[in-house]
């Protein structure tokens, strides 16, 4: 495209606007506002509802066009005020109306509906036509949480477009035609696009209503808060909307550096536990074996006196505190800070912290992977995801990586042990065993060498494990393919790389990392290598310092800089040792370790094993939102608020630092914030810190963490602020990278796959009434040859075992996973699937039909 | 004879152009409806989704989707000439059968047509009704020389024996031996031949961009949807004279580059489908058709796709859609056809009566189809001419010649005792003449001066016997049925139209005057397409010309 500017006029003003431009944005920046229902800014012209018509005037005088369709030209000259157009404008708008039915009273959207905006604006006031309206559905419910009234609907397939240009799912189409013309899914197929609830809010009429929100306030009655996404680690920027102590809806909002301003459907729908009854009120503390309601003054006293015990008695190592990747900046700021500089010991991390060899960068950007409806096209040309699966653990990348499909020609690279849904679109695919990242890493870097045509000894010798023979027998991948993923990525003018948690725990996880690092030097985009993970705040976690291994800022324990920094910060002296990891803790709990402060983690509910080692323990707190399974254990029950009852700050997967603020009270909870509680417990064992807030935890923060300065609560603003990568990035250098052998799976073994599906059975999930049939079947999911050999048919009952323990699952049979394994999420409802594994990178288990 | 399986069907149609309609066909007629079987194999063999399918079908409305009410459930016309010689009696005669009512049916020359499966029967109650053969134009009255008309009552031109022996593909020959394409295309511009589809667009201009368009392949359309009421002359051409339209085709492709071409004929139309397909199957064991055409460079293929109840389908950015497997909307333009059509290469789409002139052009010079109009108009035009005249059936006529001439020399003037009412122009679009309007030309400079259109050249005449109010009742409700829905002023207006001619709006007389001048003038500034814009005709004129019926009936 060119970069020469057009310039036209409107309305007697004139507007310079770059190529392409639609007149109806080209007014838009000279604030000429022009009537639209059909067009939405973000989604491809239909001109249908005709609106927009504007004058241009042509060789042969002035002519109606829709503005929202037609580009402007050099010279063009627009007129939008003329007799004739603000003629056509109220006798469309009486048309629209007529059609209506003017429910406005009872209407979701009556206060914030377009249709009711423009008529008080471009129309004639009143419907001059008085008709029979069309009789349709008035609730129909389109998905379990998508309500259409087609009497409502005005037909301007904003809902089939987003569908179609967003989500690749088009599952909501136009039925019929002329006056009988309705929106309509296909009979039997639900819509259930993860992010579909996008149409609720595009909707310009309140045709479409969420099942969980609707009904529940009137729009001029709420209270808006600006807020963030509190599941998905790309921190998707939210709206939430509350009245009388409780959330009533939540909405998208717009940021174009992350999501748009499309919102994934857990994250519009699932918020039913924060208004829930299970919710924790009152502290609680174990008496006489039973947990019992206790006042704050004796919990804490309880919480001061156990973890003093255990210290004084097995030393400070044997005291320690399991964070979380779900909670803010704040909270784990201030978690570690109570380890290190109040007990005395690194033992502080979270789940996928220390057991996981992640990047202290996260991904570059989500800005360079999106493609806006205007605006650049994305950075790279091919993505290469490994061990990552966007469409269950990041609906909003998900959106955006098809989008750079569709729209930009971008392919994928996609490795995993699963057919993930991406796997969809053309690319390359290699299905590898798990377990076997490194190895595969190496065969591509080895590939991409010879793709090229160069030498490189070093690179050679550090990867010479990659043979093709272990390539098909160890990755269970065929290196032709290899070759041709090796090529894509060679051929790429700009790869990015990403990968999860799934492909770079355990013992083998800095191999993993060491094995990528080698393939982005080979490819040269070192810098385009990222780690996605799984939680809101999973890069916050890292940068705060809720890791064995790493002070806050992501610096070694032994870093001098860092150490004289946090020491002239707190007072006195930091633990030199290294922790341990956030299993090495659960392995050792009733051991090693004697007392453990769980702050917004549930390590009971995940394995099995761990449940019976905390219950050894000599003393158990929790923080916690409900009475999970961990809590059940706990000595000291801390009941804590949630991301919208408090202020706080996340970190999304490309550094972006955001706010969420406090949106909600519950005044008949006496739960509190978790950087609170712990500021109390602190207290309580004699220590004053400074905080009058979370925004005063965070100034220390700025402090505490070189990349985060300056960036104090006003700084971050309603959009965020990235932390400058550079301050952190490790120098690339290439380093070895070796896998084992992995043991051969026995006679009627599989390997077994796990990892996160969103709509899993997770308290925060479950207690959405709305979205219950849509959690994951307790099932294992298996290659319908390896069904065959062992015998068993979708939905039977089935017996997964491993060496380690059992479950009773359903078989679900599907061609989506590849032979010899057999898959099975992590947080099924009633059946976790921990309890088949023991921390090795390879787990077999055999199916047996019961 | 056993039924092709269901992957037999897909198999055959997979890997063709344009595959959803033949598909569809396919099952629908095996089967005599579309089963949800049927469109969820159909959906993934040809990549379409499943929603976008189920949709796309129900707009179509010939095509059946219940095992009870099946393909061969009788339709009847019911169009506005069909009406007047009780085509609602017969549907009502035919209600045990499952029989619905259809749009018109392009046979006002022989009214009433009942489709059953893959039949046209005539008849005007169910023990009269017959196949007969469609009627050929009645030899010309006033003596004038004919273009299109010219050799097509000759026995055998349709086929390729009698279509070569009186002067057929010698167009086409002249074309590939002596001249370049640019050449066919001066040729074809000078001598003025335009558009007969209804927007009179000038051909030779049209088949410039097609050439100088970038992309490949490009492609050339026959339109031959026909759906308007009251034209039926496309049928004709295609059912005695195919081999013209195949010549003409193929000069278009020559002229314009393009490789492929698709005859897009309307469902209404199974006899002459099997004309077309014997003609094409002809042409191409003559080497008329396929690769290295009459031993040149030049190769070209034809499709025939059937069209399943839609008289969008004939608008031709619809029609494009429908081809491609799309739901049929008209699309936004530009881009045009002619850089962005069929699979958004360069298209040239032509309508029967254009793609039929072309070959007697290109024979002669262009001076010769100049000179056969007899004021400032090139050429001549087929009038579909039918309803309450002594001698209703397909004339050609020059352009110039008087509107009085055609009604009264040629076709005879009204019934006995009776006088002339009104009469339509372009079938339905252009609304009602009476009166001293009906003192025109016919060409467009001289019905548009009387606020109509020519158009594609179809026109109903009513005598004073007709209750014009009910004419024009039926002829709105028609547009409100054919609205695709897209655009809010058409899919909102004809509804609204049509009630206010069934009895609705407003009591006072101004009121609803006013209202029905609101309406038409929304539909016709800010319609997206042609149906749009042109659906308010028939009720404006209607309240122009018999107020006192207006206000008599309401
Ligand atoms: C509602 C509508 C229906 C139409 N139906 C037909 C039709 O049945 N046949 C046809 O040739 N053109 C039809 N047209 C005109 C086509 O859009 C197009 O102009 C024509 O096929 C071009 O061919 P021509 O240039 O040879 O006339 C229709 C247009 C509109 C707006
Ligand atoms: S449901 Fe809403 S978004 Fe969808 S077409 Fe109707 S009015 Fe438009
Ligand atoms: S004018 Fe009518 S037929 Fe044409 S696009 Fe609009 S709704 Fe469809
Ligand atoms: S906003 Fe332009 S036609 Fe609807």
């Amino acid at each position: 495209m060119s970069d020469e500017l057009v310039t036209l006029t409107i309305d007697d003003k004139e507007v310079q606007v770059a190529p392409g431009t639609l007149i109806v944005d080209a007014a838009a920046a000279v604030n000429v506002e022009i009537p639209i229902f059909c067009s939405h800014p973000k989604l491809d012209p239909v001109a249908c509802c005709r609106m927009c018509l504007v004058e241009v005037e042509g060789p042969r005088g002035p002519m109606l066009q829709t503005a929202c369709s037609v580009p402007v030209r050099e010279g063009m000259v627009v007129h939008t005020d003329t007799e004739q157009v603000q003629a056509t404008q109220e006798a469309n708008l009486a048309f629209i109306l007529l059609n209506h039915p003017l429910d406005c009273p009872i209407c979701d959207k009556g206060g914030e509906c377009p249709l009711q905006d423009q008529t008080m604006r471009f129309g004639p006031g009143i419907s001059q036509l008085v008709e029979p309206k069309r009789h349709k559905q008035k609730d129909y419910h389109i998905s379990d949480t998508i309500v259409l009234d087609q009497e409502r609907c005005i037909i301007c397939w904003r809902c089939i477009r987003y569908l179609e240009e967003w989500e690749d799912k088009p599952q909501l189409a136009l039925f019929k035609r002329g006056g009988a013309t309705l929106i309509d899914i296909q009979p039997g197929q639900p819509v259930d696009a993860k992010t579909g609830g996008n149409i609720i809010d595009i909707c310009p009429v309140g045709a479409l209503t969420s099942k969980v929100a609707r009904f529940g306030f009137r729009p001029w009655q709420v209270e808006r808060t600006p807020s963030i996404d509190p599941h998905f680690s790309t921190g998707d920027n939210i709206r939430i909307d509350t009245r009388t102590y409780a959330i009533r809806r939540i909405v998208g909002r717009e940021n174009m550096g992350v999501n748009d301003q499309w919102i994934a459907d857990k994250t519009r729908f699932a918020w039913a536990w924060v208004n829930s009854d299970e919710r924790l009120t009152t502290p609680l503390v174990r008496k006489d074996g039973e947990l019992q309601p206790a006042t704050w003054s004796e919990a804490l006293q309880a919480v001061t006196d156990g973890l003093k015990r255990v210290k004084e008695r097995q030393g400070a190592d044997a005291v320690g505190g399991i964070g979380s990747a779900k909670l803010s900046n704040e909270a784990n700021y201030l978690l570690q800070r109570f380890m290190r500089q109040i007990v005395g010991t690194n033992n502080v991390d979270h789940r996928d912290g220390g057991d996981v060899a992640a990047l202290s960068t996260g991904i570059p950007s989500l800005a360079a992977v999106m493609q806006p409806q205007y605006g650049p096209p994305p950075q790279y040309d091919v993505i290469m995801l490994v061990g990552v699966d966007p469409s269950e653990e990041a609906p909003i990348l998900d959106l955006h990586i098809k989008r750079a499909v569709r729209r930009s020609g971008t392919t994928l690279v996609i490795a995993h042990p699963r057919h993930i849904e991406l796997t969809r679109y053309p690319g390359s695919y290699l299905g590898y065993r798990p377990g076997s990242e490194a190895t595969l890493l190496n065969g591509l870097a080895r590939m991409a060498l010879a793709v090229k045509g160069e030498e490189n000894q070093t690179v050679s010798q550090l990867t010479d494990d990659a043979t093709d023979e272990r390539l098909l027998n160890l990755c269970g991948v065929d290196p032709e393919a290899v070759e041709g993923a090796a090529r894509l990525l060679v051929e790429a003018k700009n790869p990015l790389i990403l990968y999860g948690p799934m492909a770079a725990q355990g013992a083998t996880g800095e191999q993993v990392r060491n094995g990528l690092t080698n393939l982005a030097m080979v490819l040269d985009c070192y810098e385009n290598l990222g780690y996605l993970g799984l939680n809101a705040n999973s890069q916050g976690c890292r940068d705060v310092g809720v890791l064995p291994d790493a002070l806050p800022g992501h610096a070694p324990l032994d870093d001098e800089a860092a150490r004289t920094l946090l020491a002239e910060l707190w007072g006195g002296e930091l633990p030199t040792a290294p922790g341990k990891t956030y299993r090495q803790m659960l392995d050792a709990a009733g051991d090693d370790i004697g007392a453990l402060l769980v702050m917004g983690a549930d390590p009971a509910g995940e394995r099995p094993e761990w449940a019976a080692n905390l219950a050894q323990l000599d003393f158990l707190a929790v923080q916690e939102l409900f009475l999970t399974d961990t809590a059940r254990l706990a000595d000291v029950v801390l009941p804590a608020v949630s991301w919208a009852e408090g202020d706080g700050t996340f970190t999304n997967c490309e550094r972006r630092i955001q706010r969420a603020p406090k949106a909600v009270s519950n005044p008949a909870s006496k739960a509190a914030q978790d950087w609170m509680i712990l500021d109390h417990i602190a207290a309580h064992m004699g220590m004053q810190w400074p905080y009058a807030s979370a925004q005063g935890v965070l100034e220390e923060i700025t402090t505490a963490i070189p990349a985060y300065a300056g960036l104090d609560w006003t700084a971050l603003g309603d959009q965020g602020v990235q932390w400058n990568a550079e301050t952190v990035r490790p120098r690339p250098a290439y380093r070895r990278c070796r896998q084992d052998d992995l043991p051969a799976a026995g006679e009627g073994e599989l390997a077994l796959v796990t990892g996160t599906v969103a709509y899993d059975g997770g308290t925060l999930f479950r207690l959405t009434q709305a979205m219950r049939d849509m959690i994951h079947a307790a099932a294992v999911t298996l290659n319908p040859d390896d069904a065959a050999q062992a015998g068993v048919k979708d939905n039977d009952a089935v017996l997964v075992r491993s060496a380690h323990g059992e479950l009773r699952l359903r078989a679900a049979v599907s061609e989506e996973i590849e032979p010899g394994t057999a898959w099975i999420p992590e947080s099924l409802p009633g059946a976790p699937v921990g309890a088949l594994l023991n921390g090795r990178e390879q787990e077999f288990v055999t199916i047996t039909p019961q | 004879m056993s039924l092709p399986a269901d992957q037999e069907l897909i198999e055959q149609w997979r890997g063709e152009p344009a595959p959803l309609l033949p598909l569809l066909h396919a099952f629908h007629d095996r089967d005599g409806y579309l089963s949800d079987h049927a469109l969820r194999l159909i959906a993934p063999a040809l990549g379409i989704p499943l929603a976008d399918l189920y949709g796309t079908v129900t707009f179509y409305h010939h095509f059946a989707r219940d095992p009870r009410r099946t393909q061969d459930a009788p339709r009847v016309c019911t169009g506005p000439v069909c009406r007047l010689h009780g085509g609602e009696e017969l549907l009502a005669a035919l209600a045990h059968e499952g029989a619905t009512a259809m749009p018109c049916a392009g046979r006002c020359d022989d009214p009433v047509p009942v489709l059953r499966g893959h039949e046209v029967l005539i008849g005007a109650s169910p023990a009269t009704m017959t196949a007969p053969p469609p009627r050929l134009p009645s030899p010309n009255p006033g003596g004038r020389e004919e273009c299109i008309f010219a050799e097509i009552r000759t026995p055998d031109r349709a086929t390729l024996a009698g279509y070569e022996r009186t002067g057929g593909y010698a167009g086409l020959t002249r074309a590939l031996d002596e001249m370049t394409p640019q050449a066919v295309i001066r040729h074809v511009r000078e001598s003025g031949l335009a558009g007969r589809g209804g927007a009179g667009f000038p051909t030779g201009v049209k088949w410039r961009a097609v050439a100088d368009a970038e992309g490949q392949p490009k492609y050339v359309i026959c339109n031959a949807d026909e759906g308007e009421p009251g034209c039926f002359k496309d049928r004709v051409i295609l059912d005695f004279d195919p081999h013209a339209v195949i010549e003409g085709m193929l000069i278009a492709a020559y002229a314009t580059g393009a490789r492929a071409g698709f005859i897009y004929l309307r469902y209404e139309y199974p006899q002459s489908q099997v004309i077309l397909e014997r003609a094409i199957e002809e042409a191409y064991a003559a080497g008329y058709l396929g690769e290295h055409i009459l031993d040149s460079g030049f190769h070209f293929d034809i499709y025939i796709r059937r069209g399943a109840g839609a008289y969008i389908c004939g608008e031709e950015t619809a029609l494009l859609n429908s081809l491609e497997g799309k739901h049929p909307f008209p699309r936004n333009r530009p881009p045009y056809p002619v850089t962005h059509g069929f699979e958004g290469k360069p298209t040239a789409v032509n309508n029967v009566e254009t793609l039929a002139a072309v070959p007697q052009i290109l024979r002669r010079e262009p001076s010769w189809y100049q000179n056969l109009g007899l004021g400032d108009i090139a050429g001549t035009k087929i009038i579909s001419l039918s309803g309450d005249v002594q001698r209703p059936g397909n004339y050609e006529v020059p352009f110039g010649l008087p509107l009085q001439t055609l009604l009264y020399d040629w076709a005879g003037g009204p019934l006995p005792g009776r006088t002339i009412q009104a009469a339509t122009m372009a079938g339905l679009s252009g609304g009602f003449l009476a009166g001293d309007d009906l003192d025109v030309t016919l060409d467009e400079p001289g019905v548009r001066s009387k606020g109509s259109f020519l158009g594609a050249g179809g026109i109903m005449v009513f005598d004073d016997r007709r209750d014009m109010r009910a004419v024009t009742h039926n002829a709105i409700a028609f547009f409100a049925h054919e609205s695709c829905g897209k655009c809010f002023p058409c899919r909102i207006g004809t509804q609204r139209l049509t009630e206010r001619l069934n009895g609705g709006g407003p009591a006072d007389a101004a009121a609803w005057h006013a209202e029905v001048a609101d309406i038409a003038f929304t539909m016709k500034e800010t319609s997206a397409c042609g149906l749009g814009m042109a659906a308010p005709a028939v009720v404006e004129s209607f309240v122009r010309y018999f107020p006192d019926q207006v206000a008599g009936k309401r």
